[in-house]
């Protein structure tokens, strides 16, 4: 195809014209390209920073909550410069902070030795810097200034930042200090110094705030100290008054309990005394009926009197009016009166008692000799009366001595084998009025004062009483105290004291022997000790009149050497007497081996209690005053000469002062009012007793002595033994340890003792024989019965007062009177006595349990009648 | 015969009253512990119609014996007094346990015989 040249021209010119169209828009279209480039790199570099902003915010956020966990502003320090090198790629920062234009490090991070720059931190070397810088400065080392670079040379950097912070711009500073690069951007910017800003705003916030709170704190603090002292003061004076109210309280509960007790123990005697001398005022009473009221009466006076000596004791002491003694005395004396006065009470409890001094324990002290008795005595008492069986020891030793001042501290401790304490309860023990409670009271009696009492007085010795115990199993008291010693001069040391041995009484043995030596009453007359010719005479009178025989001893030397020879049935002993009086004889019998328990009244000129006391101490049962009343007299000898029954039913038949006649009581080698009452206080019975006796024994010596000769020694020990039981029942002293004696021998290998043994047995036995049969007792005779009839009158009597006994029923009192009348000699007197004791304590079971015993061994069978 | 069962854990406290009550014409029961009360008032045969009552006793004391009785349906009958060494006793409460009175000790026995003839003979001219 062909073109015109116009045609070519234009078509040229076209071509020409795109070409340059095209170069235009090819370079339009490069710039679009760059210029897409451009907006793309913008692009990319802000998201870059807009990524290290969140992460920044969440650095910060991080770095706030954990800053505003602390208290302490080096902390907040320290936690700031340690998250910027850690988290933000800063290698090392410091926090300066400024005092006056001086500076000084206060934390520092990524340093391996701080040491070495700390000084470069420290002066006056930044203040140029600061002084202008409000808002933050960047160095980096390609454009610093001379004196920029002099600095970045100190501490080895190459960049740094400044950062001020804090609320009035005083003294802190950042100083992000770059030695080598560790994070991508080398280059420090304006807004490393806003982070640097940030965060040193956000730290001065933190700081203001904790201190603002500290100062806010110690303001609270020291109201809080304010009110908690107040709090506290508070507090005590509750507990103060809590305590004060509750003492209050106790004392009171404890006061109306020992009321309550006391209202009891009190009332209870009274009741007794009202009651009984309504009866025996009313009229037409036998005068058996008054006579017994009035001992009834009696026995309730004596413990109301008891009762209110204990509570004036209490008072006198309470009340400061006691003096301590300071006298010389010997300790083994006190120790023998407490031996004294309670051996007795152990032995009839049948537990063993022992008082015992160490050898070293010194024996003369200077003090108040019956203050510590009184407190030992109450120890001891208490010891015995809640120990039923077992052993009660009393011991002395010294715990410490002091040369210098020749004192010593004494430990007494009074150990038994009692009920025991319990731990709750010993704290209260020693409180006044108290009892460890009503049921003990009840079982036990007594005021609760005793403990109190010693305690007190413990008090004003200096010393202290303590306690163990274990329930079930014993108690311990200590004493201790301390007293001045005198060293006797005949060196040598003081010996020690035992009073154990001397007595034992529950070892089988002596406890026969003591049994003998109470019913060795062969002979037995009176003893009067009295120095006084014209009293002598009038007492021995009176005697003479009541027939009862009586010997005189001028001193107390005389009467303790005749208690050595003779036995005797009781002692009347004078006090006051020349060469020995009456508290040391008395106490000299009641150590030597027949003497101890021969009743012994004291005849006294004077009726103050504390002689009275004292003759009580010394081991007397009872006293008289001058001028001696004789109904008085008697009626305590009879009491302390058998038991109180005896008195009481003996005194119902009539003669001298309501008592058997003594021309009928009196036989020769037989205590009677003891055998008496072992037949239950019944003369028919005892009668009886004795002419079954006489039946049955009267020929024992020749049948012994006939069996002997036959070689048939089985026989004669079983038959000594049945007259050494049988004379003991009877109250036949002397013939009871001679038959023992025999006893003895027969169970040994050895007879050489024999005859001696056989001749005592015989003047003894025919003593007894032929005082029951000369006595006139028996010449009044006894009405007889047929055996059959008698028979079977008790087999009704026990099936009647089984059924009495049965049903509680009071009518078994009455009853047995005649019960006892028709037992006759079918019953032993040791089992009538002892249903007769069962029964004054209107112990029904107990009384029922012996007469079913005595039923079965007489074939009865009860509870078909 | 109208039976009195005396209660007391000291039997002279018994002997005082048991003679005299005897002379007014009682039948007289004796009991020394709480127990035995209880035993003796449940017993069919010979039961008494009167408990005169100490409130302290060792083992079961009055007022449980008291409450025992009355919450037995063979005992509930029995006439209850108290008697007492302790003066601070309470009347109401006596009456609570269904006991008709009580005699604060000393009494005198025209008091004692008076009232138990007021509560067992209710008809009786005083």
């Amino acid at each position: 195809m062909a073109y015109s040249e116009e045609e070519s021209i234009k078509l040229i010119e076209k071509t020409k014209r795109l070409e340059e169209e095209n170069a235009d828009l090819r370079r339009q279209n490069e710039e679009m390209a760059s210029d897409l480039i451009g907006i793309q790199s913008s692009f990319v570099d802000s998201e870059i920073r807009i990524k290290r902003r969140e992460r920044i915010f969440r650095i910060m956020q991080a770095l706030y909550n954990d800053v505003m966990r602390q208290t302490r502003v080096e902390d907040i320090y320290d936690i700031a410069v340690r998250t910027l090198c850690a988290r933000m790629g800063y290698e090392r920062c410091v926090v300066l902070k400024s005092e006056r234009d001086v500076f000084s490090p206060a934390a520092y991070a990524g340093y391996d030795n701080f040491e070495k720059y700390k000084e470069n931190f420290t002066g006056k070397a930044f203040s140029n810097f600061f002084e202008k810088k409000d808002e933050g400065l960047v160095v980096n080392a390609t454009n610093a200034s001379k004196y920029e670079t002099d600095f970045l040379s100190v501490f080895g950097a190459k960049y740094f930042i400044l950062a001020p912070f804090g609320v009035d711009r005083e003294y802190i500073f950042f100083i992000g200090n770059m030695g080598e690069d560790r994070i991508k951007k080398p280059r420090f910017s304006q807004s490393d110094v806003e982070v640097f800003r940030l965060l040193g705003s956000l730290i001065a916030s933190v700081i203001k705030n904790i201190e603002l709170y500290n100062g806010l704190e110690q303001k609270v603090a020291e109201r809080t100290r304010e009110i908690s002292e107040k709090n506290i003061l508070l507090r005590n004076e509750i507990i103060e008054r809590a305590k004060a109210e509750k003492t209050a309280e106790s004392a009171l509960r404890i006061k109306t309990e020992f009321l309550t007790n006391m209202s009891h123990e009190i009332r209870t005697p009274m009741n007794a005394i009202v009651v009984m001398t309504e009866l025996a005022l009313s009229s037409n009473v036998e005068p058996e009926k008054i006579r017994e009221s009035l001992m009834t009466i009696k026995s309730a006076s004596d413990s109301l009197l008891m009762i209110i000596n204990d509570i004036l004791d209490f008072s006198k002491i309470e009340a400061g009016m006691l003096k301590l003694e300071c006298t010389q005395f010997n300790l083994h004396d006190v120790l023998k009166k407490i031996y004294d006065i309670f051996y007795c009470k152990a032995f009839t409890k049948k537990i063993k008692f022992c008082v015992t001094a160490a050898h070293k324990v010194p024996a003369i002290l200077k003090g108040d000799p019956l203050r510590l008795e009184q407190i030992l005595v109450n120890l001891v008492s208490n010891a015995i009366k809640f120990t039923s069986e077992g052993e009660v020891s009393l011991s002395v030793s010294v715990e410490s001595e002091n040369i210098s001042d020749d004192s010593a501290i004494f430990s007494f401790c009074v150990k038994d084998t009692g009920i025991g304490i319990e731990k709750n309860d010993m704290p209260n023990l020693f409180t006044s009025f108290h009892q460890i409670d009503n049921s003990v009271t009840r079982k036990y009696g007594g005021t609760g004062l005793g403990l109190a009492i010693s305690k007190k007085l413990s008090e004003l010795m200096n010393g202290e009483i303590s306690i163990e115990s274990v329930p079930g199993t014993g108690t311990s008291f200590y004493f201790k105290a301390r007293f001045k010693t005198l060293r006797e001069k005949n060196a040598g040391g003081t010996s020690g004291l035992d009073l154990s041995r001397a007595q034992a009484p529950c070892e089988k043995n002596s406890y026969e022997e003591r049994l003998a030596s109470i019913l060795a009453t062969g002979e037995k007359k009176v003893l009067i000790v009295e120095d006084n010719h014209i009293n002598q005479y009038i007492i021995l009178a009176l005697f003479q009149d009541a027939a009862i025989p009586a010997e005189v001893a001028s001193n107390g030397l005389e009467a303790v050497e005749a208690v050595k020879k003779n036995y005797y049935s009781a002692i009347l002993m004078d006090i006051q007497m020349p060469i020995m009086d009456g508290y040391t004889a008395t106490r000299l019998i009641r150590q030597s081996e027949h003497g101890r328990f021969i009743p012994i009244i004291a005849v006294t000129a004077h009726a103050m209690k504390e002689e009275l006391d004292r003759c009580i101490e010394a081991g007397m049962n009872d006293y008289v005053t001058k001028p001696i009343d004789t109904e008085l007299l008697f009626e305590k000898m009879g009491r302390w000469m058998s038991d109180k029954r005896v008195s009481r039913n003996a005194n119902g038949n009539g003669g001298v002062n309501g008592r058997i006649p003594p021309d009928e009581i009196y036989i020769p080698g037989i205590d009677s009012a003891g055998a008496i009452a072992r037949a239950g206080g019944n003369k028919d019975v005892f009668i009886r007793v004795l002419k079954n006796f006489c039946e049955d024994y009267s020929e024992t010596s020749q049948k012994i002595r006939f069996m002997l000769a036959k070689g048939e020694f089985e026989a004669a020990r079983n038959l000594s033994h049945s007259i050494k039981g049988v004379s003991g029942n009877i109250s036949a002293g002397r013939l009871y340890i001679a038959s023992r004696a025999v006893n003895e021998i027969l169970k040994g290998a050895d007879l050489s003792n024999m005859e001696e043994a056989m001749k005592e047995f015989e003047t003894a036995l025919s003593e007894v024989i032929k005082g029951i049969n000369s006595s006139a007792i028996f010449h009044a005779g006894l009405p007889d019965k047929n055996d059959k009839e008698d028979a079977e009158d008790f087999m009704s009597a026990v099936a009647r007062m089984d059924m009495f006994l049965k049903n509680n029923d009071f009518n078994a009192i009455s009853y047995f009177k005649k019960f006892e009348r028709s037992a006759g000699t079918k019953v032993s007197p040791a089992e009538i006595s002892e249903l007769s004791s069962k029964l004054e304590k209107l112990n029904f079971k107990g009384c029922r349990k012996i007469l079913e015993n005595i039923a079965r061994k007489l074939g009865i069978s009860i509870g078909v009648v | 015969m109208k039976k009195i069962l005396i209660v007391d854990d000291d039997p002279v406290n018994i002997m005082i009253f048991a003679e005299a009550l005897e002379s007014e014409g009682y039948k007289i029961l004796a009991a020394t512990s709480g127990e035995e009360a209880l035993e003796c008032a449940s017993r069919e045969e010979n039961k008494p119609d009167f408990v005169l009552l100490d409130i302290i006793m060792p083992g079961i004391g009055g007022y449980e014996v008291c409450k025992m009785m009355k919450s037995n349906e063979k005992t509930r009958d029995i006439t209850v007094m108290f008697m007492t060494g302790i003066e601070m006793r309470n009347l109401e409460y006596i009456k609570s346990i269904g006991a008709v009175d009580c005699l604060v000790k000393p009494f005198d026995f025209d008091l004692l015989a008076k009232k138990i003839k007021k509560y067992l003979e209710p008809g009786s001219p005083e």
